[in-house]
């Protein structure tokens, strides 16, 4: 069976690293960008099953790369899952009504990460 | 000036917002240590009599690096304050930016060595799997079945030296009754020779001569075969009993090379078991450590709402427009938090630094 891939969008080295060890060892494949404007460029055509986005990027922010990634019609239905240290109502809302599906808060820990993943991911 | 003095205690709350924030961390203690010496030096001694908003009463604890009462006598022009601020701030929003980049490349470093030690880890405990499980038991199962085989072929060669000796001792009866014949052709010749009164005397004679000694030479013949016989019967015999019992301490030998490596291989698969169970445990360990460097981030974060603030404030003293509030600058920075620990001591509560997670699904 095809490992489903999960593209990861986080500027920080170390935040990519954890979460890529993580969904890894549950045997999933991962695509890395450094932020917004990386993550776009890597909207390619390729399949993502679920794509994981930190919030607070330099370049291009979370939530605006993932309002541009929904006006791609093969990236419309990808969900999406935001992970961040951002914990205010106000862009959870804003994320909420750009077709993020769950907002995961920094620090996170991988077993609940990968169960909210394991919800998410498409088939 | 006065609202210098305000703008300033501010950034006095700013930074006991900060070091209340990095206390827990020597380095982070040094670099807020400095920044609260340094509003200190320009606030002079009249600073206590103002108040102070909530954010600066942190912990005592995280205070210790607070300048002593003598640096608090300084006197200086007020005046002069807006120039002090455009000169120094800037510099403190550098030395906070060269720590943020210290900072942030040291745990790129180390989450880099992790990540290498944490795929050894795996690499290893893959060999390990193989080591444990398959190969050694494996060969040690097929030399059994082989060295077996080589016992079993042995029997089998025993069964067939039976067989023959049977044989031998069926060739020996037959050999005696030839012996027989030959002693009754012998008495026949004798008696022929005798009382054949009907034919030519001489050529009888000599026929029965001839008879008898061809009996008496087939007696001989098969009494040295006979003995032959039962040389060979008794060699074969006696390398019958040796080959079985070298048959049976071969077994015995095989047996117990056999159960020593197997006890081998039962004890270094044991032990390969406890390294690879080490091996998970360490590399569990490195999981652990990689997920906690996710501090960085925040503090990080942290840092760059201070580094922001501090510009806001330059451009502030710059400019000729009036200073707000202490309350609506803190309030303000305030909405520039990101994470419940900031807004927690912004509130003069303890920050909870407990890892935890939180999801909201949508």
């Amino acid at each position: 069976m095809t490992p489903k891939t999960i593209l990861i969008v986080d500027d920080s080295f170390s935040l990519r690293q954890t979460i890529s060890i993580a969904l890894k060892g549950a045997g999933y494949d991962v695509v890395e960008a450094v932020d917004g404007r990386d993550a776009l460029n890597k909207l390619d055509g390729r399949k993502y099953n679920l794509i994981i986005s930190d919030v607070n990027m330099p370049n291009l922010d979370g939530l605006s790369f993932v309002r541009e990634a929904k006006q791609k019609p093969n990236y419309k239905f990808t969900p999406v899952l935001m992970l961040t240290t951002e914990s205010g109502d106000t862009r959870k809302q804003e994320g909420k009504a750009i077709g993020v599906r769950a907002w995961v808060h920094k620090p996170f820990l991988p077993p609940v990460l990968l169960d909210a993943v394991a919800k998410l991911v498409t088939p | 000036m006065k609202s210098n003095y305000r703008a300033l205690l501010t950034l006095w709350g700013i930074n006991a917002l900060l070091l209340a924030l990095l206390a827990p961390r020597w380095w982070q203690g040094v670099v807020a240590g400095a920044l609260i010496a340094g509003v200190a030096w320009v606030l002079g001694a009249d600073r206590t009599s103002r108040g102070t908003p909530a954010i600066a009463d942190a912990p005592a604890s995280t205070l210790s690096s607070q300048p002593s009462p003598q640096s608090t006598s300084h006197s200086g022009n007020p005046s002069q304050l807006p120039v002090l601020v455009q000169a120094v701030v800037p510099a403190w929003r550098n030395n906070v930016q060269l720590a943020r980049t210290q900072t942030q490349e040291a745990i790129d470093k180390l989450t880099q060595r992790f990540v290498g030690i944490h795929q050894r880890l795996g690499g290893a405990v893959s060999l390990a799997e193989g080591g444990k499980n398959g190969d050694v038991l494996q060969v040690i199962q097929n030399a059994a079945q082989q060295l077996g085989g080589i016992a079993d072929a042995l029997e089998q060669v025993l069964t067939t030296r039976d067989a023959l000796l049977r044989k031998i001792e069926t060739l020996s009866e037959h050999n005696e009754d030839i012996r027989q014949l030959g002693l009754e052709v012998e008495q026949i010749a004798g008696r022929t020779g005798v009382t054949d009164l009907f034919s030519d005397q001489a050529s009888w004679t000599e026929l029965a001569a001839r008879s008898a000694e061809t009996g008496r030479r087939i007696v001989s013949k098969t009494k040295a075969v006979q003995q032959q016989i039962q040389a060979t019967h008794l060699s074969a015999n006696q390398l019958d009993a040796d080959a079985g019992r070298m048959v049976d301490d071969s077994r015995m030998v095989i047996d117990s090379v056999i159960a020593d490596f197997r006890q081998s291989a039962d004890k270094l698969s044991g032990t390969v078991g406890q390294l690879e169970e080490e091996n998970r445990e360490v590399d569990q360990e490195v999981c652990d450590i990689l997920v906690n460097l996710q501090f960085q981030d925040r503090i990080s974060q942290i840092l760059d709402h201070v580094q922001l603030d501090m510009v806001k404030l330059t451009g502030l003293v710059e400019s000729t427009a009036p200073l707000p509030s202490s309350a609506a600058w803190l309030a303000d920075l305030e909405k520039t938090y990101t994470t419940q620990e900031q807004r927690q001591v912004h509130a003069g509560q303890q920050a909870d630094k407990s890892l935890q997670s939180q999801v909201d699904f949508f």
